[in-house]
């Protein structure tokens, strides 16, 4: 069982953003944004230094996905079948590590309600 | 003309030029796409106030932490995926922490200087917000440096065109226009001769422009030779330039070329404007070419240029006729203007009108910008101290830090660090602080460069031309640099002449911290103290000079005054009786308005920038006119004018409705005329003649001076002539309301000093209007703008050097507390054994200041040394005050005396609340 995270919180919420299809960097940025509940705000120096890192990784690739009138030149990010992979590992992670939470708060008595609220 | 470079916006040339800063791969792979995204961040933000600051300042701490990280990782050979057939790499083994110490040392050491930034925030906040000062000054000082002396002009060889000033001899400040015959006798004399390649001529004219229906007064529109737009070498953004072709009699007035703002705003920048039909002045007339605004042809905001329609004879052009010069490529301006001074010498032989008179030349740039030139350098000069004192206070900041890290320091050259290498970190260091402070004080430049441009409207020439653009950023980038070597150069030379040993044993020896000097940081704040109180010298004579402008009388009341300027338009009042009419009409209408209280016109105002005067030759009976150097300001006016100016009539009587055209010719004159021409006696009914003699007036009275252009003027000899015997169709149009109440009736309340003058001036332009919809009037003016914008350029730059010697004082100030702050801390264990031997909070407060004290008055001392010299320079601008004036000195003293103080008291106050116990025990 790995405890341990292969994914930063960035990395993590820039692949889940891009699960519904593919995304430019602005797109990209205020999806990470909205479903990270404002947690994640990336501005572009640190976003495509992330994007790069997980294209090298092959996590992340380039896809053609633009519409006539935009810019040409604008490049569109997709996950790859590792990197939709790698985030279904860690959301089975993430699921174990909430249910070992719950499980070891109840055992000191705090009830579910208080930890879910 | 779409040039994509000056469409991007200054936060996108700012990061495309961080773009450098990334690994080259990734700048190449997402470079553009980091633009595209900052572009669309920039929408978002240009909706909320101050967004984009706050953009700029978001972005900057973005780039300043990714781009160590883009540099840190690097990619692992065995998973360079190349494409999506990646998928059989499922979980990829995270980078360990061995690899990504594989980098070379620069970044490595960027990394650690980011990293110690970011530990100690306040520290850092506090340096990078006094640079941005510093450099937000500079920068937006350079860029009017830039815009206004150094940017190119735009015309073809600019060193070679010449300003041809035809004025007397001694009197080089005052010239006078030519006339049309003496222009063409100047072209067969000198064209070809002396280097003078051709001469060029325009005449400024005042056209109405019809469209929808609506008759507009176009500011400035230009009579030119076919020779013009050749000779300055400007090429159109549409169509084509006036040739000699266009000056034929057959195409006279039917073609015209427009400028780019009358073709954008009026015209919606039209691309087929080129053939289109303007009325102008209810001719139509075929626009043949678009100029461009950013070329002064030959000032900005002309409009319109029409070929010269005039004959030699025609005698309302006397006096009017421009004259540019284009030399030959290596002719010598001297050497050309001799020759044309020969000319005019001959001519002034040929005929007694010219006796006298000599022509000189300028450079066409030294023209446009002369007069500004000093003072831009002298605000250069002033701005560059203040960036002396914000690198005084990094230094000092910087060696504090370094005495902390002494320890450190000395225990890595102890395990053998290489001075290189901790110089080079200690470099890397203050270059990451000055680099922030230089983007946030682009950020600053950015706001303050409008203000600047805002602030000088009207007052400097070319501020079409101020904006941050790449050659002032680059100066921006390269004053941070040198900023960052220069203060970082000090704690890296302290880090090696400090003893070694004792430094390890944490020994803090008995430094003299006391005498100053001693200390680098002491000789820093004298430094930044000497150099603050010269600029708060400089700014307190400016100061002091504007309260005594403003205090001059200027010999009428302004109070309650406005008027509009009304230039007759020629094809429809086509001589002087129709002329003299119309103005009588619109002041027989103002008359009977309730609420006006007096009108009249002038052929021009004081103070009115707007105003084109030249003086007038005049010669007393018995004179010869070729002997005579006499001249006098002259206005023709109607009756009335002086009455609702408020200028008293000192003896006999003011111009009156019975001067008529069949009168005798009669004349009011000032008081300087008076004691200039007859002393002591009694000019009334006493004559002078004008015109080379051949006109005579008789004086009837005597009105007090008015400074015509401003406070700072020295009073002139004027005399005023009826408008009925001397009829101008171009008139200004003033009138006076007692009732400041009807100010606050109107959206006048809502403006300082509304005094009921832009009430009148409305009042003025109904009555113009009534009299004739179809003439308009030009421009319309509250008397107390005029005044004040005869002192604007005092105020302006005495508020600038004001600014400056306040931040000037802040930066010095915060250098004080810095210092004293840093010292008291160091002795704590001195003041608690003071006061555990009895020394009170008092005295110990007492003691600090002293000390801190002890270094200002140095300061003090030098700096009003200095300011008295450097005041010299000054002497120039200031009219009432001398460049020693006492009060202004004693004003310095206390200001600096006052924020000396200031700065020492926090730390004083802290030293006056140690517990002498933990203090003593060690603890602190």
């Amino acid at each position: 069982m790995t405890t341990h995270s292969p994914l930063k919180p960035v990395e993590f919420h820039l692949l889940l953003a891009l699960v519904d299809g593919p995304l430019h960097g602005y797109a990209l940025a205020g999806r990470m944004r909205e479903e990270s509940d404002e947690q994640v705000k990336m501005m572009p120096g640190n976003l495509y230094t992330v994007i790069r890192r997980l294209d090298r990784e092959g996590w992340v690739t380039e896809a053609d996905a633009r519409t006539p009138g935009d810019d040409q030149r604008r490049r569109y990010f997709a996950l790859t079948h590792a990197g939709r992979h790698l985030l279904a590992d860690e959301g089975r992670r993430m699921a174990r590590m909430a249910n070992t939470v719950r499980r070891r708060l109840l055992d000191t008595g705090v009830n579910d309600g208080e930890i879910t609220s | 003309m779409s040039d994509p470079e000056t469409t991007r916006s200054v936060i996108e040339r700012l990061f495309s030029a961080v773009l450098w800063l990334y690994p080259r791969d990734l700048r190449r792979e997402y470079g553009h796409d980091m633009l595209t995204f900052i572009r669309e961040l920039e929408q978002d933000a240009r909706r909320a106030p101050l967004g984009r600051l706050w953009l700029a300042g978001r972005l900057l701490l973005d780039a300043a932490t990714a781009i160590p990280r883009a540099y840190r990782w690097q990619p692992r050979s065995v998973l360079v995926a190349t494409s999506s057939n990646a998928a059989t790499a499922h979980t990829p083994r995270r980078l360990s922490g061995k690899e990504t110490t594989s980098m070379t040392t620069l970044p490595h050491d960027l990394l650690v200087a980011v990293r110690r930034a970011r530990h100690n925030p306040g520290f850092t906040l506090v340096a990078a917000l006094t640079l941005a000062l510093g450099i937000g000054a500079n920068t937006a000082i350079f860029s009017v440096v830039y815009g206004v002396l150094l940017r190119p002009l735009g015309i073809a060889d600019p060193a070679h065109l010449a300003v041809l000033s035809f004025h007397r001899a001694e009197d080089p400040g005052n010239a006078a226009g030519l006339w049309p015959s003496h222009l063409v006798n100047l072209r067969d004399e000198v064209e070809g001769r002396g280097g003078v390649q051709r001469l060029t001529s325009y005449i400024f004219d005042s056209v109405t422009l019809l469209a929808d229906g609506q008759p507009e007064e176009l500011g400035a529109s230009l009579m030119v030779d076919g020779a013009f737009f050749e000779t300055l070498g400007v090429d159109p953004i549409l169509g084509r330039a006036l040739a000699e072709d266009d000056v034929l009699p057959n195409r006279r007035g039917t073609v015209a070329v427009i400028s780019e703002a009358l073709w954008r705003g009026r015209f919606g920048s039209d691309p087929e404007i080129v053939g289109r039909t303007l009325s102008l002045d209810e001719t139509p007339v075929a626009i043949v070419g678009v100029m461009p605004d950013n070329v002064p042809l030959p000032q900005a905001g002309v409009q319109v240029w029409m070929p010269q329609g005039w004959d030699v004879e025609d005698g309302r052009l006397f006096g009017r006729l421009s004259v540019l010069a284009r030399l030959e490529p290596g002719a010598d301006l001297a050497v050309a203007s001799e020759v044309l001074a020969n000319s005019a010498a001959r001519l002034g032989a040929d005929n007694p009108r010219f006796a006298g008179y000599t022509i000189s030349l300028r450079t066409f740039r030294d023209s446009l910008i002369g007069s500004a030139r000093p003072a831009i350098l002298a605000a250069a000069g002033a701005v560059g101290l203040i960036l002396l004192i914000a690198c005084a206070n990094m230094a000092s900041l910087l060696l504090s830090r370094a005495v902390v890290r002494e320890r450190e320091i000395a225990t890595r050259r102890a395990l053998g660090a290489q001075r290189g290498q901790l110089t080079t970190q200690l470099l890397i260091e203050s270059l990451l602080l000055s680099s922030l402070g230089g983007l946030l004080g682009i950020a600053l430049a950015f706001f303050l460069h409008r203000v600047l441009i805002g602030l000088a409207a009207g007052l400097l020439p070319r501020l079409y031309d101020v904006r941050l653009d790449l050659p002032v950023l680059g100066f921006a980038v390269g004053v941070s640099v040198l900023a960052g070597l220069i203060f970082g150069m000090a704690p890296a030379v302290w880090a090696f002449t400090r003893d070694l040993a004792g430094a390890m044993r944490g020994l803090r020896h008995a430094r003299t911290r006391h005498t100053p000097l001693a200390d680098p940081r002491q000789a820093l704040v004298v430094m930044q103290v000497t150099v603050a109180v010269v600029l708060v010298t400089g700014a307190a004579l400016l100061l002091r000079n504007l309260a005594e402008l403003r205090s001059v009388d200027p010999g009428f009341s302004s109070a309650g005054l406005g008027g509009a300027r009304i230039y007759l338009d020629d094809n429809a009042y086509t001589n002087d009786s129709q002329e003299a009419a119309y103005f009588v009409d619109v002041l027989e209408r103002l008359r009977t308005t309730p609420g006006i209280v007096a009108a009249g016109a002038s052929s021009g105002l004081p103070m009115d920038p707007l105003t084109i005067d030249y003086d007038l030759p005049y010669t007393l009976p018995g004179e010869e006119p070729s002997d005579s150097t006499r001249q006098a300001h002259f206005r023709t006016i109607t009756p009335g004018y002086l009455e609702a100016l408020g200028a008293p009539i000192q003896r006999g009587r003011s111009i009156l409705a019975s001067d008529r055209d069949d009168t005798e010719r009669v004349a009011v004159i000032n008081e300087t005329f008076a004691r200039v021409a007859w002393g002591e006696r009694d000019p009334i009914g006493e004559s002078f003649a004008i015109h080379g003699g051949s006109l005579s007036l008789r004086v009837v009275g005597v009105v007090g001076d008015v400074r015509f252009h401003g406070p700072s003027e020295q009073t002139r000899p004027a005399f005023f002539l009826p408008h009925s015997q001397m009829t101008y169709g171009a008139m200004t149009v003033i009138a006076r309301t007692a009732d400041a109440t009807l100010a606050t009736a109107t959206a006048d309340a809502q403006k300082p000093g509304a005094d009921g003058g832009s009430w009148a001036a409305t009042a003025v332009a109904r009555a113009a209007l009534a009299a004739d919809h179809r003439q308009p009037v030009h421009s319309t003016f509250a008397f107390s703008d005029l005044e004040r914008g005869a002192v604007a350029t005092d105020r302006f730059y005495g508020r600038l050097l004001a600014a400056f010697a306040a931040v000037a004082l802040l930066l010095a100030g915060a250098g004080i507390y810095g210092v004293v702050a840093y010292w008291v801390n160091e002795s704590r264990r001195e003041f608690g054994l003071r006061m555990a031997i009895g020394a009170t909070g008092s005295d110990i407060v007492d003691l600090v200041l002293r000390r801190s004290l002890r270094t200002s008055l140095l300061g003090l001392a030098l700096g009003i040394g200095l300011g008295l010299l450097a005041a010299r320079s000054l002497e120039p601008f200031l009219y009432g005050v001398s460049a020693t004036d006492t009060s202004a000195l004693a004003a310095v003293v206390v200001l600096s005396l006052a924020a000396a103080v200031l700065a020492s008291l926090i730390p004083a106050i802290s030293a006056s609340r140690i517990d002498p116990i933990s203090s003593l025990r060690g603890e602190s």
